[in-house]
């Protein structure tokens, strides 16, 4: 089960398990959005490759429009995701 | 604990992943196995089903089995009649280049950080893929 809210002023929450089968449905959810954003993840239990190309393509779009997107609230398994990828040192992970 | 071996057939699409990880829950529940390591388990997994269902043109299911071998889990996909390809070629590859930025290889990295071993065998138009564990998680006594 994967959730996405997308609030006021960029805040996006992200919650359950982003897997290969939810990637298409967070990408449409998330195609929209451009300035800067903050995802919170404190509910995000599980990503794979295909979650984190979604959030990649998201981080693309925002940086170039000139704003940033922040990931909050990791649990420390998801990170280890980030980090095994090398994506702890292109994506802020705060 | 036991040493029984589960193996099972799932359709060659995405959509059965919830099917896998309920298959996996299964597993480590017979073995006593509980806690964070699931984590790993159902990673490593989807990345080696997804590779094998968007990479081989195959038409057949894939058949994943789990077992136990020292403490440690055991995963295996075999997917029939379909043309040799070896992940784990593309594997070293992605490592020597890795880009952050690029998608090629992320899964197929992911898989080689959380395993001891991962290996590729091909035998009568079967492909086997297998990756050992460490289980990282609780074991009941």
């Amino acid at each position: 089960m994967f959730d996405i809210h997308i609030g006021d002023d960029g805040q996006v929450k992200l919650s359950g398990r982003l897997d290969a089968s939810q990637a298409e449905h967070a990408q449409k959810a998330l195609r929209d959005l451009s300035g800067p954003v903050t995802a919170d993840c404190t509910e995000l239990d599980y990503v794979s490759s295909a979650g984190i190309t979604v959030i990649l393509e998201l981080h693309k779009r925002v940086t170039g429009s000139g704003h940033e997107l922040r990931l909050v609230g990791m649990n420390p398994r998801v990170r280890t995701v980030f980090v095994y990828t090398g994506l702890d040192k292109v994506l802020k992970i705060v | 604990m036991s040493v029984k071996a589960w193996t099972r057939r799932f359709p060659r699409d995405i959509d059965a992943l919830d099917s896998i990880f309920t298959f996996v829950r299964g597993y480590l529940e017979q073995e006593g196995l509980k806690g964070d390591g699931a984590f790993e388990v159902d990673l490593v997994l989807e990345e080696l089903f997804t590779n094998l269902v968007r990479h081989n043109r195959g038409h057949q299911d894939i058949e994943i089995g789990m077992s136990r071998a020292n403490g440690d889990l055991v995963l295996t996909l075999r997917d029939f009649e379909v043309d040799p390809f070896d992940p784990t070629q593309v594997a070293r590859q992605a490592l020597e280049m890795q880009n952050e930025l690029s998608p090629g290889g992320r899964g197929i990295i992911l898989v080689l950080r959380m395993t001891k071993e991962f290996r590729y065998e091909y035998h009568d138009r079967t492909s086997t893929l297998t990756a050992r564990l460490e289980w990282r998680g609780e074991q009941e006594a």
